[in-house]
């Protein structure tokens, strides 16, 4: 907690979450997902997010960013730059979706439109937001594509979905939430569904972009190596709530929640980090 | 399938050329050779509709008292025979397709917009509104469809382009369901929910992500939706509150010809046959098309 708060102070604060709760309403009653959620994150900061399935990782970033289902609703403050994004409309929070906010989702399979090919799913976005011409918008899905490593091949912009293979896709969706320059991209488990290989250059991708430049990323992910290898800080939820938090390097090496040890202990020995 | 060679540079494989599942679905159609040769059939008979006319020498409407109830014959240029006024029949048939086809093709069109407007909104919004609008749809389901036209054309006239608005009007009922359930798995989609959290609105997801991937299955309704609609024309031309003379449809023909078949036989015959064969092509067309959009169905 005490990292937040000298983190308010900060200049650089780019998100930052005040008591987020979330519910759904089913059948069963009102069910809360996500319990007093407090979080910040920096310019140029990359901020892991670990937990198990169900554990309200998703659900929190999904209300930040007004994507909960129809029987959902959230209660708290995310200010983005001085924004509230939960407490806007939907039409301003939709000025910052897309253009300051990217999203990558977990599954690249299923993620890009089918029928669309990958120019125009590329160009959609900045012709929406930047109001840029389908040229324009063309020239800077090609230097985005070399930002994401994919050759600068006109072929791939007029190749289709399907052609590609899932690590290809998962960088043009990485691409695609890179088009009007976002200053922070919410990365849903962007990993899980790829091979251990691919998920390690797409890991270098999110250091590169962290790196170079400077944009914030929050990485949800169940998968502690990967959190290890990007975030510099770590959140740690279990059952909608945040369980501990801090540097990767503390967490990691010195956990003080016994949910973390556990978690922890489940990472074969062999594995350092 | 070729081996690369060692002076191919690797971007040739790249430089494959991207195929659609438009570009596969062609292919599937055309190898598909009922469906091809009833295309042919069916440009064929449009084509001789709106253009025969010009060629014949006798008008839709003009009579030839020297021949009447006159059989086919090749000497005077009634290659399918006079009606009791004298008429040609070859021409009328012609001027009756184009009658059909465009009532086809417009009330068809009319419907699948309606259709699929009505079926994308209750789907996508989901929730109360859903409910509201399928209700209206169930509702009209089960009005009597035909008092339902007869009232329209009793209150409007007997206008021909209310016939279109009419038949367009009762059949864009089943498209709104088809769509609205398509509609409805669609949006639960990865790529749906990606582009909304992209910022994008909901019209643009419904016209750029929703309807091009209903693509498919309304092409399919479409081409099956046609003959359905040129029945229900030649119906209720048959009932008398279809097109009026002198203007003609097939139904029309049809139903003069059904009066009067034990004297003259090629007055059913020749406009039936020209009906049949056009419904059959279509309903071949339909099926190609379906099985090559959606192969999974074989």
């Amino acid at each position: 907690m005490q990292s937040i708060q000298k983190n308010i102070k900060n200049n650089d604060l780019l998100l930052e979450v005040n008591d987020l709760n979330v519910f759904f309403n089913t059948t069963d009653g009102l069910i809360k997902a996500v319990n007093n959620v407090n979080l910040s994150i920096n310019k140029g900061e990359c901020l892991g997010v670990v937990g198990e399935s169900g554990s309200g990782k998703t659900q929190t970033f999904f209300s930040i960013t007004g994507l909960l289902s129809n029987n959902g609703y959230c209660k708290g403050s995310a200010i983005f730059k001085g924004f509230d994004l939960i407490s806007s409309s939907k039409k301003e929070r939709m000025k910052y979706l897309g253009k300051s906010i990217g999203f990558i989702f977990q599954d690249p399979m299923t993620s890009l439109t089918p029928h669309m090919k990958i120019g125009d799913q590329l160009s959609e976005i900045s012709i929406f937001h930047d109001n840029l011409t389908k040229k324009e918008a063309l020239k800077r899905a090609l230097e985005v594509l070399d930002i994401v490593k994919l050759p600068k091949l006109r072929n791939l912009i007029t190749s289709y979905p399907h052609e590609l293979s899932g690590g290809m896709k998962q960088r043009i969706m990485i691409a695609i939430s890179l088009m009007c320059s976002p200053e922070l991209i919410i990365a849903d488990e962007p990993t899980t569904a790829l091979d251990v290989t691919t998920q390690s250059e797409i890991l270098n991708i999110f250091n590169d972009l962290k790196n170079q430049l400077g944009i914030s990323i929050i990485l949800i992910s169940h998968n502690i190596g990967v959190i290890a290898e990007t975030s510099d800080n770590i959140i740690v939820m279990k059952d909608g709530s945040i369980v501990e938090n801090g540097s990767t390097y503390n967490v990691l090496t010195n956990p003080q929640d016994k949910y973390t040890k556990l978690l922890l202990s489940c990472i074969p020995p062999w594995l350092d980090v | 399938m070729r081996l690369l060679k060692k002076t191919d540079n690797l971007e040739m494989s790249y430089s494959l050329k991207g195929r659609s599942l438009w570009v596969d679905a062609r292919r599937r159609l055309f190898q598909n050779k009922a469906a091809i040769i009833s295309l042919f059939i069916l440009i064929f008979i449009s084509i001789i509709s709106v253009f025969g006319p010009f060629f014949i020498q006798y008008g839709f409407i003009d009579t030839d008292w020297n021949s009447i109830y006159q059989p086919p014959s090749l000497e005077n240029g009634h290659y399918l025979g006079t009606d009791g006024n004298g008429r040609d029949l070859l021409v009328r048939i012609l001027h009756g397709g184009r009658l059909s086809l465009s009532i086809g093709v417009i009330a068809t069109f009319v419907s699948v917009f309606i259709g699929v407007i009505y079926g994308t909104i209750a789907g996508f919004f989901g929730g109360k509104l859903d409910t509201f609008m399928m209700r209206v749809v169930e509702i009209l389901y089960a009005m009597p469809y035909l008092i339902f036209v007869i009232i329209l054309m009793v209150v409007f006239g007997r206008n021909i382009y209310f016939l279109f608005i009419a038949i367009g009007a009762v059949e864009w009922l089943t498209m709104a369901r088809i769509v609205r359930g398509q509609t409805i798995s669609l949006k639960e989609k990865e790529f749906i929910e990606t582009s909304r959290a992209l910022g994008q609105s909901n019209t643009l997801i419904i016209i750029k992500h929703i309807i091009p991937n209903l693509a498919g299955p309304i092409i399919v309704y479409i081409t099956l939706m046609v003959p359905s609609v040129i029945i229900l024309e030649s119906f209720l031309s048959f009932l008398g509150l279809g097109v009026q003379e002198p203007l003609t449809s097939w139904g029309v023909l049809i139903s003069e010809g059904s009066r009067e078949m034990e004297t003259a036989w090629w007055l059913l015959i020749f406009p039936g046959s020209f009906m049949v064969i056009t419904l059959a092509s279509l309903n071949f067309i339909g099926d190609g098309l379906r099985d090559a959009i959606d192969p999974k169905e074989y």
